[in-house]
């Protein structure tokens, strides 16, 4: 199921989502202890419940683990389950969306395959 | 989870005029809960009754588990507070944070003159000197203050200028999270206080018509945008809770949580996705739109 989740993307997910972008671009590191819940309810003025939520659904993803008492850790390889799912999820959307637009404006696929390649050199 | 408030067959009316209809709900505890609805719906009604201000007409309201009305051991606990009250004498703001603590077992002082400097306001300054905004203000500081377990906040920022409103959701948001309690909030500027909402409870007409959880709200409606026959395909089979069709496009909301299903086939006949948010939801809910109505306004007379 790839559902368009960034459009229709309730806020905790949206907290979710841009943890897991943070865990990315290593500005959280695998087995650190991630934003507390408090910490994301005064910093982005979101209900506590909310961010509980956020947090909850990173545990089922696998991203992040609990420990002693109510620290939040990334779990070791949270990166590698980030990567793919967001493979299958953002990135397909993303291409979905691209191709789309390339069609409406007659661009071929030899076009297409070309502007991305210059992309990958820059 | 426990209920603070749970209304039964609850009604009341003002003369003949009706103003909440059997109403039926029962209020976690310890949310922070937005309470919606247009003029004239019945929000202020539904708070002064949760306050014992008002006695039903019918019908059984309790809060903390016993009723209201002339309940001293309910009432030490419940704050309404609203815009401007109107004092008989010439108060000074120092007087009134004085007389609150008076009433409330809880109430901070000590955090009361710290909001009171906060916000750069005068002890000294007369009450009834201040603008509205600054009126809607010193409400909202005796009731944050009181840290009532039931604290009712009707249309606090009313008056506010923007910078003002910001604090007030911040210090509101901060002080629910030290001291978790059941505050609910009504407001007409919805959309900069629904992040700080757990819950939220729309009110149309003396009826609850919705009372959930902020994510369940913000997933329970879409609204999709195209051709017009393309909508029309899209809706067969579908409930439409709103449809419009203009010359520059269609678009219909739907409430229903968005599938698989409906994906693939928004794709295929290539309609455009948006959220709704809880705001709009409520508009589409409680508003029915005069667009004839709007266009008769300019018509000549003949």
């Amino acid at each position: 199921m790839k559902i368009n989740e960034n459009v229709l993307a309730p806020i905790y997910v949206q907290i979710a989502n841009a943890i897991e972008d943070d865990i990315l671009n290593d500005k959280l590191m695998e087995s650190s202890t991630c934003y507390s819940q408090l910490i994301i309810a005064k910093e982005l003025k979101v209900n506590p419940a909310t961010a509980a939520k956020g947090i909850n659904l990173l545990v089922s993803r696998g991203v992040l683990e609990k420990q002693r008492g109510l620290a939040m850790v990334i779990s070791p390889g949270a990166k590698e389950l980030i990567i793919q799912r967001k493979k299958q999820t953002d990135f397909e959307y993303k291409i979905e969306e691209l191709v789309k637009t390339a069609k409406q404006l007659h661009l071929s696929e030899d076009y297409l395959q070309q502007k991305i390649s210059n992309y990958y050199m820059t | 989870m426990n209920h603070v408030i749970e209304m039964q067959q609850l009604s009341f009316s003002y003369g003949k005029k009706h103003a909440l209809k059997n109403i039926r709900i029962q209020m976690n505890e310890n949310q922070l809960i937005g309470l919606i609805g247009r003029n004239g719906s019945g929000k202020t009604t539904m708070m002064k009754l949760c306050a014992g201000l008002l006695v039903p007409k019918s019908g059984e309201i309790k809060v903390f588990g016993q009723n209201p009305v002339n309940n001293l051991s309910v009432l030490n606990e419940v704050i309404y507070s609203y815009t401007k009250v109107p004092f008989k004498a010439p108060l000074t703001l120092e007087r009134i944070i004085t007389d609150f603590g008076r009433f409330y077992e809880h109430f901070d002082m000590v955090f009361a003159y710290k909001l009171m400097d906060y916000f750069s306001l005068n002890h000294r300054a007369k009450y009834s000197s201040l603008s509205q905004g600054m009126c809607s203000l010193v409400s909202f500081i005796c009731a944050i203050s009181t840290r009532a377990k039931l604290t009712l906040l009707d249309e606090p920022v009313i008056g506010m200028d923007i910078t003002i409103r910001h604090m007030v959701y911040e210090i509101l948001l901060r002080d629910y999270m030290e001291y978790p309690r059941t505050i609910i909030i009504s407001s007409h500027i919805l959309s900069e206080i629904q992040d700080l909402l757990s819950e939220m409870i729309i009110i149309d007409n003396g009826a609850v018509l919705l009372y959930k959880a902020l994510d369940e709200l913000q997933t329970m409606a879409y609204r999709i945008e195209g051709g017009r026959e393309e909508v029309e395909t899209f809706l067969t089979n579908r409930t439409v809770l709103y449809k419009e069709h203009k010359v520059t496009g269609s678009l219909a909301v739907l409430e229903a949580s968005f599938d698989a299903a409906a994906d693939k086939e928004c794709k295929q006949l290539n309609l455009s996705l948006s959220k709704v948010t809880p705001e709009e939801l409520y508009i589409y809910k409680t508003n029915d739109r005069k667009e004839m109505d709007i266009e008769c306004l300019w018509e000549k007379q003949i």
